[in-house]
């Protein structure tokens, strides 16, 4: 497998949170979605692959080279970050200008023509947009110089439904080139099973699955049935459980066994969310 | 580190209209007064004020995170805010120089001799300052940085005040004219060196 990322093995301990044997693989021409809850650590783990956090152990290493080699292979990485925006004083052609200088690679028709496709006024200063507007100036100063690797930290949030497709057919676009690749951390699992061919899932701080997103969605499943009966289930495909008004609902990680084990059983096909959110949420049992 | 100094630059556009209106109140006032150093003084704080004030707006705009997704090391942003506080000494230097020299012509009368001596004390002195005050605000963040370096401030005041205090006689002008003219520049240059290296020492090891 040919892979534009990889992370082995990180670990990162803070005082109330720990990063814990972190590992998974991005191969070129695909799009990975890291999904997990707040405060997962998917900030923190992207933050680790830039250098922005040190890593305690482990290695990471992108576009062919370990991540503390050197400032030259950030020349095609581009970076959207959740919590970072430019100066307020600033306007997107100063933008532009500053970020021109930074890359070799700067393509400022590129840019201009993002900017006019994202309804960005060129001269407005950055503290008079909205957040949803922060966020595509971020992701056309990300995309301008042809970057190859792509990190994003919740590039879609804040954007109306409208411009959360357009987005993502920007990073469909991307993606065409097989030496491209994305890392896109979300809460919105919509738009992963939309456009992911890999998921990540964190939760606090541990990987705990990661493969690629068509396989898992088709072994997931959720047996929805009545207070007790979960019991009947194998407990090797029991990978969580919520209880609600009319019974509990189980997530199972192996659909086709369990429709053979409980043939009586409603065992619904699971999106990322279920898997999500009865993994996190729920019981573990 | 052109990208880097370009920002701030950008950034400072506002800040630099602010201090260009009071340049030319202190200057009027400067003349009006008969005071021959209050320009460079002032002028020397404003450089000293600039860089660190640029800490405020990367701070506020989370700017070192995202930075260090760009194709730039940590060693270059340390070193392009330092070049860019040596650019704004020069042009302060350069600024407090042409007005010695029209007030010299417009005043003639005003005490000037010591005015080019003072002025390279006033220069030296900005250098100490801004090589104690980057490297704390590396470390400490610059609210923190700024506290400290107005508290700084005080020191030399303080000192004097202790020693006379103490009835130690202050140095003779001979003593003052060897250490403020040739001591204080060589010791200024020396601790900025050394303030850059410390100051890249604490960003390598900062998170974000």
């Amino acid at each position: 497998m040919d892979t534009i990322l990889k992370v082995s093995h990180l670990c990162k301990q803070y005082s109330g949170f720990a990063l814990t044997d972190v590992s998974f693989e991005l191969p070129k021409g695909s799009i990975m979605g890291l999904i997990g809850e707040n405060g997962a650590g998917k900030t923190t783990t992207i933050k680790a692959i830039i250098g922005a956090v040190r890593r305690d152990s482990g290695e990471i290493s992108l576009l062919g080279g370990d991540n503390t080699g050197g400032s030259a292979l950030k020349q095609d990485l581009g970076v959207v970050l959740d919590d970072s925006f430019f100066y307020f004083m600033l306007n997107p052609i100063e933008i532009g200008r500053i970020l021109r200088a930074a890359y070799r690679n700067w393509d400022d028709a590129l840019y201009r023509s993002y900017l006019g496709r994202f309804h960005l006024p060129e001269k407005k200063k950055v503290k008079e947009f909205s957040s949803g507007m922060r966020m595509k100036l971020a992701i056309a100063a990300a995309l301008a110089h042809h970057p190859r690797l792509l990190l994003l930290d919740e590039p879609t949030s804040g954007l109306d439904p409208v411009v959360r497709g357009e987005i993502l057919d920007v990073f469909l676009d991307f993606i065409q080139d097989e030496e491209h690749g994305i890392l896109l951390s979300s809460h919105i699992t919509g738009d992963l099973e939309k456009i992911a061919d890999y998921i990540t899932f964190l939760h606090e701080g541990r990987v705990v699955l990661s493969e690629q997103k068509d396989a898992l969605l088709e072994r997931y499943g959720v047996a929805r049935c009545a207070e007790g009966e979960w019991a009947q289930i194998d407990a090797r495909y029991r990978s969580g459980m919520r209880q609600n008004r009319f019974g509990c609902e189980v997530l199972v990680n192996d659909r086709r066994a369990v429709e053979r084990q409980c043939p009586g059983l409603v065992i619904d096909p699971a999106s990322l969310d279920d898997i999500m959110t009865d993994t996190v949420g729920g019981d573990r049992r | 580190m052109k990208a880097l100094l370009l920002k701030d630059l950008y950034n400072l556009k506002s800040y630099l209209r602010v201090l260009a209106v009071m340049a030319v109140f202190y200057l009027i006032f400067g003349l009006t007064s008969r005071n021959s150093t209050m320009f460079s003084s002032i002028i020397m704080m404003f450089a000293v004020m600039l860089p660190v004030s640029l800490f405020s707006y990367d701070d506020y705009a989370k700017w070192d995170a995202y930075c260090l997704s760009l194709p730039v090391s940590r060693r270059q942003v340390v070193t392009a805010r330092y070049l860019l506080a040596l650019l704004a000494l020069a042009v302060c230097g350069l600024l407090s120089a042409a007005v010695m020299v029209v007030q010299q012509r417009l005043q003639p009368d005003v005490e000037s001799e010591g005015g080019w001596y003072a002025l390279g004390m006033i220069a030296s002195v900005a250098v100490l300052y801004l090589a104690v005050a980057l490297p704390l605000c590396y470390k400490l963040g610059v609210e923190k940085g700024r506290f400290l370096l107005m508290a700084l401030i005080a020191v030399p005041f303080v000192g004097f005040l202790l020693l006379s205090q103490l009835g130690i006689d202050p140095p003779s002008e001979e003593q003052m004219l060897f250490w403020m003219g040739a001591v204080l520049p060589v010791m200024a240059v020396a601790l900025l060196i050394f303030s850059y290296l410390l100051s890249v020492y604490f960003y390598q090891r900062k998170e974000f």
